[in-house]
């Protein structure tokens, strides 16, 4: 008898011919997630089974595979020969510590040589269960512990689900850059992002010595709990801290938000063509401020060519706060660092800025030249 | 890369043989000073050795006693809170204290205003100076407790205690006068003699940090605010930090063989003089030719800059000096400055520099031709 998990996925059954890549990037990334852990990893048909783990980690292995995408259940389960009596040995032990507690037998049999029939295996399961452990009742209806046997090559008796996070494997879905603030939206914009299998890397933008070492900490800190979600994240920080002096210094105060933003997807772009990234994902919410109204987005968007990702466009704060606060990374995108956008906030920024002014503006800017020595200043963090 | 250090107000690098003395100290004598045996009588005689070099270099040596602490802000909480409650009735009581005071001291007064007692915050003039026919003229028959600070942490501004002291004393010799002496202490030579109790702290005079004494005259009574085992008297329960406390008597023992008030005196005028050289005589808030100053502090505004960014921008060159108040819209304006009668935008502008018998000319010029780049570029874009 082997204490083991059993890991099993949704969405990638449904792929047809290129399943056997989406299972094999989801096998790559619970190893990677693993690795500080020893423990093997077997592929059977339709699960992937975690073993020969040390039973005192077995929670801390569940809390870093919970944040692996691609995983729908965990399940705890004994992996057994396939006879009735190692099948009522592991239903025992599994019941262990259950005493008080209801619970039902429901048993699959894709080994139709198995001696009993599925029914039949349920109720000697229960009744043995009965005879042997004291104070436990058997609802069928609503049960405490559903206790699951299947009789395969081997027999596997489950006895807990954990839910998961669900989505695709990270990697599957190409490699894309989030725009990193110290706010509470990119991070949650990553999250999603990679939660549909892209494997992200983020950018921070900021304007240090307007800003404090600390808004960059921050950031880092942030990136550090997204490198859970996306199986290690590298961050790239950018000053911006010439570009904005330039702007203050030469445009109308109202656009410096969306000349800033042009910069920052600008530059991005030019980081993503050299770093292989496909897509760049930013957090903005329609209407949030104004830099994030369709006209503002307009703009901002006109300066590149390169997808930009928004999956929180249509998301309300009150939504994006439960999300971070689910991903761990509100408490540290409300610590009161300023990042780089607020300290030279105009009083009265452009709501719904006209391109063609956007244009005028920025003509007074040596755009190339500025984007290139902002590229100059860039700085790796490997988390 | 050398460090520039200018924030000798906040904390000082504590004296090689500090260091040395604590940390032989540990290894050899680590005795608990409370201990009946031998060896904690050995400790012990590091808390007299420290005391008695406390008391000579305020030449208070006879008449008083100390209390050790962690620091400034417990010994001003003990002299404050200690005194207040000593009265059977605290609603009965009146307090006076300056607006010009750290927190250790006003918010010790405010904490026995909600608790009932009656308090007063005497005002300052333009130099920082206690009003003291207002002090006067507020004494009341309840007047129990005075507290003034000696020398003010942000500007340097140095009272004439023992002018204060005997003007109170001479109204009611019964009211209780408690200076924070927390930053003039082992800088500044003066007859503090007619106090009753005086709070210093060891790592504002390069001794170790976390320690801290009140000094109290022998027949001050207190009531402790710590509840414990009864050491010191029972003034101050908790195992004496007989370490830290020798490291303490240490740096007495160098102040008292080199008094340092002439040499960082003329390091000062030097500062003082450069700097106006630099930017002119306006931006100087600590102005050491018209009043009393303490010999280690100058402060200036920058109007209309914020003090945090070129706090940032000298640190990107290794110099560290203090900002008058933080610009970031999340952080409390805590600053005393205005209440010198200083406009907004000049708080928001303010520096701190503070230097120490470590600091040398090279390291003044350095400090100011950083120190004019950063304003230059500040002001070029307008902020």
């Amino acid at each position: 008898m082997k204490k083991l998990l059993l890991i099993r996925y949704g969405e990638i059954n449904l792929k047809g011919s290129n399943r056997n890549y989406f299972i094999n990037s989801l096998a790559c990334n619970i190893k990677y997630a693993l690795k500080g852990f020893k423990a093997s990893i077997r592929k059977i048909q339709g699960r992937i089974i975690v073993e020969d783990y040390d039973k005192d980690y077995e929670d801390a292995i569940v809390s870093a595979l919970k944040k692996v995408f691609g995983i729908v259940y965990i399940t705890k389960a004994f992996e057994t020969k396939a006879d009735m009596d190692s099948v009522k040995a592991a239903s025992l032990e599994a019941m262990i510590n259950k005493q008080g507690l209801t619970f039902k037998v429901e048993s699959k049999r894709s080994n139709k040589q198995f001696e009993l029939t599925s029914p039949e295996i349920s109720k000697a399961v229960g009744a043995h269960i009965l005879r042997n452990i004291e104070n436990v009742k058997v609802n069928v209806h609503e049960p405490d512990v559903l206790l699951t046997v299947e009789i395969r090559q081997n027999a596997y008796v489950y006895y807990e689900n954990v839910h998961c996070e669900c989505g695709l494997p990270v990697g599957t879905g190409g490699r894309g850059a989030v725009l990193l603030s110290g706010g509470i939206d990119s991070p949650v914009a990553a999250y999603l992002m990679a939660k549909r299998g892209m494997k992200i890397s983020g950018i921070h933008f900021h304007s240090y010595p307007y800003t404090s070492l600390n808004a960059k900490q921050k950031t880092v800190d942030l990136a550090k709990k997204l490198s859970e979600y996306t199986q290690g994240f590298a961050l790239y920080c950018v000053s911006v801290t010439k570009i904005q002096e330039n702007i203050i210094k030469n445009c109308r105060s109202e656009y410096l938000t969306v000349l800033l933003r042009r910069f920052m997807l600008r530059i991005a772009e030019k980081l993503a063509q050299e770093k292989g990234f496909q897509a760049l994902i930013t957090g903005e919410s329609l209407g949030q401020v104004a830099s994030q109204t369709v006209e503002s987005i307009t703009c901002t968007n006109e300066a590149v060519k390169i997808p930009v990702f928004r999956p929180l466009i249509g998301t309300d704060k009150v939504d994006t706060v439960r999300m971070a606060c689910h991903i761990d990374t509100y408490d540290i995108s409300i610590k009161p660092f300023e990042d780089c956008c607020t300290i030279f906030l105009p009083r009265h920024p452009a709501i719904k800025p006209s391109i063609s002014k956007v244009l005028a503006e920025e003509k007074k800017l040596d755009v190339q030249n500025l984007v290139d020595q902002a590229l100059q200043t860039v700085e790796i963090i490997k988390l | 890369m050398s460090i520039y250090y200018f924030d000798n107000a906040a904390t000082t690098r504590a004296y090689d043989e500090v260091i040395t003395a604590v940390s032989d100290f540990e290894k050899d004598i680590y005795a608990n000073p409370s201990s009946l045996h031998a060896f904690g009588g050995e400790a012990y005689k590091a808390v007299d050795y420290a005391a008695s070099n406390i008391l000579e270099v305020l030449n208070l040596k006879g008449k008083y006693n100390v209390v050790f602490t962690c620091g400034a802000t417990e010994s001003a909480n003990l002299a404050i809170k200690g005194t207040a409650n000593k009265f059977n009735d605290i609603k009965k009581i009146h307090v006076i204290t300056s607006v010009f005071e750290h927190p250790c001291v006003s918010e010790s007064v405010k904490y026995l205003n909600r608790c009932g007692a009656e308090t007063d915050f005497v005002g300052v003039d333009k130099y920082g100076m206690i009003n003291l026919n207002e002090l006067l003229s507020k004494i009341k028959p309840n007047t129990k407790l005075v507290s003034f600070i000696w020398v003010n942490n942000e500007t340097g501004a140095l009272q004439q205690a023992q002018k204060i002291t005997e003007a109170v004393k001479n109204i009611n010799k019964n009211i209780i006068v408690h200076i924070d002496a927390t930053q003039g202490f082992g800088k500044i030579q003066a007859d503090l003699s007619g106090a009753d109790m005086i709070t210093v702290s060891a790592h504002k005079f390069h001794g170790p940090k976390g320690v801290g004494a009140l000094i109290m005259k022998n027949s001050v009574t207190l009531q402790p605010v710590l509840s414990g085992g009864g050491q010191q008297k029972g003034l101050r329960s908790g195992t004496v930090n007989a370490p830290s406390i020798y490291g303490m008597g240490k740096a007495c023992e160098i102040l008292l063989g080199d008094f340092p008030y002439n040499k960082l005196r003329e390091k000062q005028e030097y500062l003082y003089e450069k700097i106006t050289a630099a930017f002119g005589d306006d931006v100087i808030n600590t102005r050491i030719f018209e009043a009393d100053y303490a010999p280690h502090i100058i402060s200036l505004s920058f109007e209309g800059l914020k003090s945090e960014v070129l706090l940032h921008m000298l640190e990107q060159d290794n110099i560290y000096v203090s900002s008058g108040s933080a610009c970031s819209s999340h952080a409390k304006h805590s600053s005393v400055l205005n209440q010198t009668g200083l406009s907004k935008a000049k708080v928001d502008g303010a520096l701190r520099i503070s230097i120490s018998e470590f600091t040398s000319n090279n390291d003044i010029d350095f400090l100011v031709s950083h120190l004019e780049s950063a304003v230059k570029r500040l002001r070029e874009i307008g902020l």
